[in-house]
């Protein structure tokens, strides 16, 4: 196992000088003219003369050839320059370091009910193998696998914001947003609510707890899908195992069979993918966030490339590639330990 | 052989008796259906003439009085069409003599610049060609040939039909005069809709109003964006089914053959292909492909190629594994012993044991491509304004839904393209779910 460990460690240098190689082949592609309108302010662009435009684009260096250009953009990026962001009126670090912490709220909201409801109705519909509930919950599992994100969240601010008034779009009430952003309010850990009750403030809490249910709704039937049908394969291959026809000829309780015996080995894969939506969740609610108005990377990406913000996007994308593939590394190593079938992989 | 084919029959039985083989597939014959009969279910508008338009409903209740008003219809149709015919034909036979001037270096460049701007101030010519003149001169010269060739068309038609409209005027008998008008009339039709671009994926406006407009029955779906939504949704199967194939075809085939050249030849070409696979499955999919779309400029073309990019990972990953495994059977070694070539031996003997996974992988990235594509259309990033796509179509709901004072009122914006594209995902992933069943060794018994 550690010469496991040991070799996925020794790659992550290669993988993550991989993706910056992506990267900055794709911002190529928009040739140098457009490059330079990266950095440059629209308005001085629009009024430079050529000669003006050839002078800057040698003082940015955009005449050297490819191999030194991706040196020095490596280097600027280990010194942590991604440019100016259009969209965000600062710097693209900053500005992906003031909003991954309502990526990382929503995420951890949506966790919970996600991998309780999905691994639940995973295992009851397996133990109930081709019974009615059994396919109950797979016309479930492929309509919400099937359901495109975007009309989903649609319907569900329709139901609940339009329809019932309970969860409103945004990150905060107007009254709530400027007690936040005042002095007195202070910022601990950046995510709201947990502020909100440091702060002492449950008026507060309440109101950003509301304005987080919506998103965390419509992200959850479509995840709920994907995990219980991984749940369902995974629990109706081990209830066929030798060990649990054991276990039952024994006269154990079913119930005792299932949730002792059964379900523990059936969750092996489950990790694997709850630990990919996990990234899932922190690195792609680009759709759920843009329709419930939220602040976070998937909107600041999705409004950057409306708005043709080339730096911006490019930080979102190597910011989130590197959430990634740390994630990866994670989930792989923890499940080299749980499952010692792996390690030799 | 006969092997063989007593298993495709059982493989074919498993199918037909499987139930969500068998909705997935009719779901998706009549997605197909409406693909392939688009023109006839819902026909593009055809740009049309007023004047024709009148002209032909006269001549269809034809009287005696009605003679001089369908003259003088055609009369109005020929003036606004080929008044002008004789003089642009003069004006352009001489740049055309002045563009063989400057070839053989008689005149100067800015002599011709001149002229064409001329040409231009009358609008007798479109302004790009003046603009783009000096940058690709070559080109330009082509284009205006091509320019010269149709005004030349259009004045020996406009000689042609002006005849025709006098020889009508001098026709006694009605039944000769109603044959050759409505023969007029279709000429005119032929020309001038022939002339003109038409691309029957751009949805036409059919209002003048952007509110939506409920369904009615010339409009069963309703009106959004001065957009027939009934026409979006039909012309949009065209669409979904185009992405949708194409992305999938090609980036399985990219795919396929990443994976088995890594898996067949091991060593350290494998090494570097499955680390470039993790390399690009390092990058978070739907941003990728956004960034990707954004930096190649909007349009279909764009998108798909960036869902191609980062979309063929999966399939190398699972054709490698399973040639892995394939590679220790018997079969295989026999062959190689044998001392059959490495190419017959991966096409022959390892891809068709192998193949059934990727190709029931593919079935289901289907539907999840289009969503993809659908989503980037929707964040306003992939199918130009006024493309018949279901996202776009969503996407305009999105606005009427969300920033509307009564977004109840426009249900049928969201209600009618959501309904196609999800029983659309739901087709193929069926199909896709039904396909494991037969093909997954461990579902047989």
């Amino acid at each position: 196992m550690t010469t496991y460990i040991i070799r996925r460690l020794l790659l992550l240098p290669l993988i993550i000088l991989g993706v910056t190689l992506i990267v900055f082949s794709m911002s190529q592609l928009l040739g140098p003219l457009k490059l330079l309108s990266t950095y440059v302010d629209p308005n001085t662009y629009a009024k430079m003369s050529e000669r003006d435009i050839q002078i800057l684009m040698e003082q940015y260096g955009l005449t050297d050839p490819l191999p030194i250009r991706y040196g020095k953009w490596l280097k600027s990026l280990f010194k942590g320059d991604l440019g100016w962001s259009v969209v965000g009126k600062e710097p693209v670090l900053s500005a992906l370091i003031n909003r991954f912490p309502y990526t990382f709220e929503l995420a951890l909201y949506a966790l919970f009910p996600i991998i309780g409801v999905g691994i639940w109705l995973g295992v009851t519909a397996a133990v109930h193998h081709n019974s009615f509930i059994d396919q109950f919950i797979r016309i479930f599992a492929l309509i919400g696998w099937s359901l495109p994100d975007f009309i989903w969240a649609i319907l569900v601010l329709l139901i609940f914001y339009v329809g019932l008034g309970w969860f409103p779009p945004g990150n905060l009430s107007i009254w709530a947003d400027q007690i936040v952003k005042s002095a007195s309010f202070q910022n601990y850990t950046h995510l709201l609510t947990i502020d909100a009750l440091l702060n002492g403030r449950i008026d507060i809490f309440w109101d950003a707890l509301r304005h987080i249910i919506g998103p965390v709704i419509a992200i959850s039937w479509l995840w709920w899908a994907n995990l219980l049908r991984i749940t369902r394969s995974s629990m109706l291959e081990v209830l066929r195992k030798d060990y649990v026809r054991t276990a039952r000829s024994k006269g154990l309780p079913e119930k005792v069979v299932i949730n002792k015996h059964a379900r523990k080995n059936a969750l092996i894969p489950v990790v694997t993918t709850a630990g990919q939506m996990v990234i899932g969740l922190l690195t792609g609610v680009v759709i759920v966030e843009m329709v419930f108005v939220r602040t976070g990377l998937g909107s600041f990406a999705a409004t950057a490339a409306q708005q043709l913000d080339y730096a911006s996007i490019m930080g979102v994308l190597l910011f989130t590639s590197l959430l990634l593939i740390i994630g990866n590394l994670i989930i792989d190593i923890s499940y080299a330990i749980i499952d010692p079938r792996i390690r030799l992989g | 052989m006969i092997i063989l084919s007593e298993e495709f029959k059982r493989t074919l039985k498993r199918f037909f008796t499987n139930p969500s083989a068998i909705i997935g597939v009719t779901i998706l014959i009549f997605f197909v259906m409406i693909a392939i009969f688009a023109p006839w279910i819902a026909p593009p508008k055809l740009p049309n003439n007023r004047n024709l338009d009148k002209a032909q409903s006269l001549l269809d209740n034809f009287t005696e009085d009605n003679k001089d008003l369908i003259i003088q219809e055609l009369k109005e149709f020929w003036n606004d069409n080929y008044l002008f015919a004789e003089d642009d034909y003069i004006e352009m036979s001489v740049l055309m003599e002045k563009i063989k001037e400057y070839q053989k270096k008689q005149i100067s460049i800015d002599e011709l610049k001149a002229y064409i701007k001329e040409l231009t101030d009358i609008y007798i010519l479109n302004e790009t060609y003046y603009n783009k003149f000096e940058e690709e001169t070559n080109k330009v010269i082509r284009q205006l040939k091509q320019e010269f060739v149709k005004a030349e068309k259009k004045y020996n038609n406009s000689i042609v039909y002006s005849n025709m409209i006098k020889n009508l005027e001098e026709i006694e008998d009605s039944e000769k005069f109603i044959k050759y008008a409505n023969n007029l009339v279709e000429e005119f039709n032929k020309n001038f809709i022939k002339s003109i671009n038409f691309d029957p994926y751009i949805m036409p406006n059919v209002t003048t109003t952007r509110t939506p407009i409920p369904p009615s029955q010339e409009h069963p779906f309703g009106i959004v964006n001065q957009k027939d939504i009934f026409y979006g949704v039909i012309w949009g199967t065209r669409t979904a089914f185009e992405i949708g194939l194409i992305v999938v075809a090609i980036s399985t085939a990219i795919g396929l053959f990443v994976g088995s050249v890594a898996a067949y030849f091991g060593g350290w070409l494998e090494e570097v292909l499955m680390r470039i696979t993790d390399i690009f499955m390092s990058i978070p999919f739907m941003l990728a492909a956004m960034v990707l779309t954004t930096i190649l400029g909007l349009g279909i073309k764009n998108m798909m190629i960036a869902l191609i990019v980062f979309g063929w990972m999966v399939t190398a990953r699972l054709i490698r594994g399973n040639i892995l495994q394939a590679k220790n059977e018997q079969y295989v070694m026999a062959a190689k012993a044998l001392g059959v070539s490495d190419f017959f031996v991966i096409v022959k003997h390892i891809l068709p044991n192998t193949i059934f996974p990727v190709l029931i992988n593919a079935t289901m990235r289907i539907g999840s491509m289009v969503i993809t594509a659908a989503a980037l259309s929707f964040l306003g990033l992939g199918a130009p304004q006024g493309y018949a796509d279901w996202g776009s179509i969503l996407s305009y709901s999105r606005d009427w839904i969300i920033g509307g004072t009564n977004p109840t009122q426009y249900w049928f914006t969201i209600l009618y393209p959501g309904i196609a594209m999800i029983l659309f995902v739901i087709g193929w992933n069926l199909l896709g779910d039904a396909l494991r069943d037969i093909f997954d060794p461990r579902m047989r018994h």
